[in-house]
């Protein structure tokens, strides 16, 4: 299982920078995620540790021992694409098998036909067999094992890039959006199932998404991504609670953290405290850290926007009474017992320990021990 | 994948047509077969009969005594194999390096290979000639196996290309990551898929090695090493040549080329058409 250490490692394509440098290291066994939006250059991130894309300039290291130009079959990982990739005129058993057949052919014995016959008599050989059909037990896939992948769901051959990944037992998963194809009951049931899997084999996970969900629910560690910049290397609890700037603020959570401009925190500095009023920086609260209170309690005076009911809870949008725009509504998650309706006035209450400040011109966090007090 | 469409009820109108069209297309073939198992005499002194006659098997027997029939169609059969195995194997490799890699000159390699497309072949037939005399290639199957290799080959590579161009590159990549060395890439996961294209391919190169005669012509001298275009020439300019006889071997020339056809004519039709949509 190998530690794995970027060193600098950046990645090019003439003079555009699509990954800047960065350093960051993943110990053994780690689940890390790396979480950012479309085009931020996480799946080239990954693509530089399987060794399916160059890296421009860096190292990057397993156990020490510098790869940059080692072969992806030196590398002993496993890669479940985002589309699967599974070879669509073979069963669901000799996908499952490739490696392994791979494995024990000689150079030579690719050639056509010859090649076809040898594959066809090293899928019986017992051990790859037994193999196969352990895999595919554990995963739940032998009735589909005599299968072409056209005849699957969307899961079942979710689940067959997995077992293919899984058989040859590599030292180090990669896994680029593996469940962005399925639906949103299914994602949920086979997220449960890979924290699963990766308690059991032990395993080093590198794992891409842009599903903030997925990666707090997944992570032992997320890096989160924009713009081809590391933003925010850390726990999940840490990424959510303490985020290193705006971006990475409103990035993670479902809603968003709350963004309160300097303008808004100035016009009602009663309903701050003292040192955040003063502190000139955006305040940024998460939903759950925010009370609505009958109109005339001390706090931030709010209209009612809209109240979106999900069942256990509900999320009410407001706006500061002078303002207007979707830049100053902030959202409240409340007890799905609390009743407010449209237009109603309220204030709005902040939670102090909760709270995060940005400086206001670069979004980055301020440390609120200097500003606060 | 190959998923049927529904079997549509089809108007009278349209089997009307196909009739008719499956009747202009096949009354020459009929009447090849008609003429060769009527008799000589018949033929020049009344009208040809509609119905095949089935009684002039001596007749025609003796007709074709001394026609190097077989030596003809093994002849054939040689240049049509030999050069569909070249064509298919070099055009392979060709439409994977210009489907797969980008190297300086690829758009260059392309035109030239498309540009021998833009003269005619008989253009080539001297240069070739006294290019072959030196090699000892001249009057030798091998020499035409080359040569209709050549002809076939941008064509073909152009049909594997684009049945390439239509397989995701991921695939590769999965194959890589399972530990294939490429040539197991190759053989193990691309050309299972790009089958139907080589299939058409292989069709074009064959009946370009089956039925080529210009350079046969020129190239082969010796009656023994006549393929089957050359030596049907040959009977039919010569006065003594019966006319059943020649449509005998007529017959004969074209019935394994059409068996070819049909083997993988499926093949044809999705190989051709690969890449016009996407899947």
């Amino acid at each position: 299982m190998p530690q794995l250490q970027f060193s600098s490692v950046a990645k090019s394509y003439g003079d555009t920078q699509v990954l800047e440098p960065f350093d960051a290291s993943v110990d053994s066994g780690e689940f890390l995620v790396l979480l950012g939006p479309s085009g931020c250059g996480k799946s080239t991130l990954l693509r530089m540790i399987a060794g399916l894309t160059e890296i421009t300039s860096g190292e990057l290291l397993f156990d020490g021992e510098t790869v940059n130009e080692w072969d992806v079959r030196k590398r002993d990982i496993a890669f479940v694409f985002q589309s699967y990739a599974l070879y669509p005129q073979m069963t669901v058993r000799q996908n499952i098998a490739f490696p392994l057949v791979m494995d024990r052919m000689k150079p030579w014995q690719h050639l056509p036909i010859l090649g076809s016959i040898i594959r066809s008599r090293l899928m019986h050989r017992p051990e790859i067999a037994g193999e196969v059909d352990r895999i595919a037990e554990q995963l739940s896939l032998v009735p589909y094992l005599d299968r072409r992948p056209g005849a699957l769901s969307g899961g079942q051959r979710q689940r067959v890039a997995l077992a293919r990944s899984l058989v040859r037992d590599p030292s180090l998963y990669l896994l680029d959006e593996p469940l962005s194809n399925l639906d949103a009951k299914l994602r949920t049931q086979m997220r449960v199932d890979i924290t699963a899997l990766h308690q059991k084999v032990g395993k080093t996970f590198v794992y891409v998404t842009h599903d903030q969900i997925e990666a707090m629910t997944m992570a032992t560690r997320i890096i989160v991504m924009d713009h081809g910049r590391i933003q925010q290397i850390g726990t999940p609890d840490e990424v959510y609670d303490n985020p290193a700037n705006t971006f990475v603020a409103t990035f993670v959570g479902s809603p968003a953290m709350n963004l309160i401009s300097p303008d808004i925190v100035a016009a009602h500095p009663t309903a701050f405290e003292p040192g955040i009023a003063a502190s000139g920086a955006i305040v940024g609260v998460r939903p759950e850290h925010l009370m609505l209170a009958d109109e005339g309690a001390p706090g931030l005076p709010v209209t009612v926007e809209v109240v979106e009911r999900t069942g256990a809870e509900a999320i009410i949008a407001c706006q500061p009474q002078g303002q207007e725009g979707d830049e100053s509504r902030i959202l409240v998650r409340a007890s799905h017992t609390q009743r407010r309706v449209m237009g109603e006035a309220c204030v709005l209450q902040l939670d102090p320990a909760h709270v995060s400040l940005f400086d206001a011109a670069t979004g980055v966090r301020v440390p609120q021990t200097s500003t606060v007090g | 994948m190959s998923a049927h469409s529904p079997r549509r009820k089809r108007s009278p109108w349209t089997i009307l047509v196909a009739i008719v069209l499956t009747a202009v297309v096949g009354f020459p073939i009929y009447w090849m077969l008609n003429t060769a198992l009527s008799s000589q005499r018949v033929l020049y002194t009344e009208p040809q009969p509609l119905l095949p006659q089935l009684g002039n098997w001596e007749e025609l027997a003796d007709d074709l005594d001394g026609v190097p029939v077989v030596s003809m169609l093994s002849n054939s059969a040689i240049i049509a194999i030999g050069t569909t195995v070249l064509t298919i194997l070099l055009a392979t490799l060709c439409a994977y390096a210009l489907s797969r890699y980008r190297f300086h000159g690829r758009g260059l390699v392309s035109f030239l290979l498309f540009s021998t497309q833009m003269v005619p072949q008989a253009v080539f037939l001297i240069p070739i000639y006294a290019l072959f005399l030196g090699l000892g290639l001249v009057n030798n199957l091998w020499g035409l196996v080359l040569v209709n290799a050549a002809f076939a080959l941008p064509v073909s590579t152009f049909i594997i290309k684009v049945g390439m161009d239509g397989i995701p590159y991921e695939l590769e990549e999965a194959a890589r990551v399972d530990n294939s060395p490429p040539l197991g890439t190759l053989t193990a996961v691309l050309l299972p898929l790009v089958l139907p294209s080589i299939a058409a391919a292989a069709v074009l190169a064959f009946f370009a090695g089956w039925g080529e005669f210009m350079y046969a012509a020129t190239f082969v001298t010796g009656r023994e090493m006549w393929p089957a275009s050359v030596g049907l020439s040959v009977l039919a300019e010569q006065p003594s040549s019966s006319m059943p006889a020649i449509m005998t071997v007529a017959t004969l020339f074209a019935a394994p080329a059409v068996v070819f056809f049909l083997l993988v004519q499926r093949h044809i039709v999705s190989g051709l058409t690969a890449g016009a949509v996407k899947g």
